[in-house]
């Protein structure tokens, strides 16, 4: 079934997104905390492509997995893509006044 | 390796390099504008799919059974799968009717109620396609229903191509179009079915070992009913009441009309709810860019003394004020658009009311104005505050005065 491998997607993506969270609170500003953001954004990235083209979610709206799980997930997703690019950007800024 | 810059460089680098002003103010702008865009954007997305639902009905009248306008109203505006039955009769009875001049029955069923099947908790409705006037209408001239009663028709939701093969009660059909989406249940979310199809799908589930299906022939679920033009629908729906005790007739005024209630109370509230959020914006706003030029004295006393004058400090850091606002109100609005757009199926469920998030066009339905008067606002403020900071000296300001 669409929904029991979108549901495993969502797990597998919120335990990469666990780990990447718990890294960058341990890790300084650098190149190893860079790498995990766009580990981070890697991961919510997945989420688009996943949810929408293959292994997608059922074909009726009012199945839960279309009604809720669906835009819950590409929401969430579209912002930790978001956090994780402008983190990356202000972490290459220099000096603040 | 130092950096080097001149005056313009500076002032550049205090408006761009200033996370907590661009964080704070930013995040402000952004939390009201959502707010607001999401009224203004549920209101006109309500608006929109009432009068598409209602010009694609077609219908002058619909008849129910009485006590169904509940489940109706799930089924119509949710699109959730109902069922119910007129009483037997009353079809032939209205098509016999002076002043009627087409009538359609519809069959409401559904798909097996299981939350665990992909094609399951549809709402399959039995239409008979040579007295339609609600779905067929709609359809491209190109798109013909195959005879062999195989072909069926998909609402603007149901993630099926035109071509697909989709399996109800044992029996295959073909998706021979995708309507367009209208935002209301009943159009998006079911599959509609030619009656020589159900018939054939009864048939089938007998013969599977699976749930088998019983159509209650002879009782539909709703009629609908075009009436002559001279007619007075609301007369019209007074008179068939009258006669058969055990119907509902609503009119498509009436049938909209608890929605319309809705909609007039968020129309309403539209006003209240923008001068709160613009009072809220102006104090909140206000303090934060004080307290953030008070904190960095130092900075405009280093412009200042540059030989920066008052005017061009004022004019720089309000039209900054100005962008910064208008930034975060189109990134508050653009948040609520998509939310809501990602949201629209959930919320027309649940509610039980059509709502259709369309395009930009509809996105902008007054929302700039808001932007401009928000914006404008945080920029007056900004200068006010650089006026009330830049008349002490600019010594006493380097100093932190």
């Amino acid at each position: 079934m669409h929904c029991d491998t979108s549901g495993s997607i969502t797990l597998f993506l919120g335990a990469v997104t666990l780990v990447s969270v718990l890294a960058l609170f341990r890790l300084s500003p650098g190149p190893a905390r860079n790498g995990v953001l766009l580990a981070a954004a890697g991961a919510a990235c997945l989420i688009f492509p996943l949810y929408l083209v293959w292994p997608g979610v059922c074909m009726a709206a009012t199945m839960p997995c279309r009604m809720g799980t669906l835009p819950a997930v590409l929401l969430t997703g579209g912002v930790q893509v978001l956090v994780a690019v402008v983190a990356l950007v202000a972490g290459s800024g220099g000096r603040r006044v | 390796m130092s950096e080097r810059f001149g005056l313009a460089g500076l002032a550049l680098r205090m408006t761009v390099r200033a996370p907590l002003k661009l964080f704070a103010t930013g995040f402000l702008l952004v939390l009201v504008s959502f707010l607001l865009a999401s009224v203004v954007l549920l209101r006109s997305g309500i608006e929109e799919a009432t009068a598409r639902g209602a010009k694609r009905l077609g219908a002058d009248l619909m008849v129910v059974p009485r006590g169904a306008e509940v489940p109706l109203g799930a089924g119509l505006f949710g699109g959730v799968p109902v069922r119910f039955s007129l009483p037997e009769g009353i079809e032939r009875s209205i098509v016999a009717m002076p002043g009627v001049r087409q009538v359609a029955p519809q069959y409401f069923l559904s798909s097996a109620p299981a939350s665990c099947c992909e094609a399951g908790n549809l709402l399959l409705v039995g239409f008979d396609p040579s007295r339609d006037f609600t779905v067929l209408p709609w359809l491209s001239p190109v798109v013909r229903l195959k005879e062999g009663k195989e072909s069926i028709l998909v609402g603007g939701s149901v993630m099926k191509a035109p071509g697909a093969a989709m399996r109800f009660y044992n029996h295959t059909f073909t998706v021979a179009a995708r309507l367009e989406k209208s935002g209301m249940g009943y159009f998006d979310n079911a599959v509609f079915i030619p009656l020589d199809g159900v018939s054939v799908m009864e048939r089938s589930s007998k013969g599977g070992g699976g749930v088998s299906l019983r159509v209650p022939w002879g009782y539909p679920s709703i009629l609908l009913v075009r009436l002559a033009p001279s007619v007075i629908p609301q007369d019209m729906a007074s008179l068939l009441e009258r006669q058969h005790p055990g119907i509902k007739v609503l009119t498509i005024p009436g049938l909209f009309r608890e929605n319309r209630l809705r909609m007039e109370k968020l129309a309403r509230g539209q006003l209240p709810l923008a001068a709160a959020a613009w009072l809220f914006a102006v104090l909140a706003g206000g303090a934060l860019q004080f307290l953030y030029w008070r904190e960095h004295r130092p900075s405009l006393g280093l412009l200042h003394s540059f030989g920066c004058g008052k005017g061009v400090i004022m004019l720089l850091f309000g039209a900054e004020a100005f962008i910064l606002s208008l930034a975060g109100m189109v990134a508050g609005s653009a948040g609520a658009f998509f939310v809501l757009r990602l949201f629209a199926s959930y919320f027309a469920v649940t509610a039980g009311m059509p709502l259709l998030i369309g395009g930009l066009d509809l996105a902008l339905s007054g929302l700039p104005w808001l932007w401009l008067v928000f914006a404008g606002t945080m920029a007056v403020e900004a200068v006010i505050i650089m006026f009330l900071l830049l008349r002490r000296e600019p010594a006493d300001l380097l100093r932190g005065v």
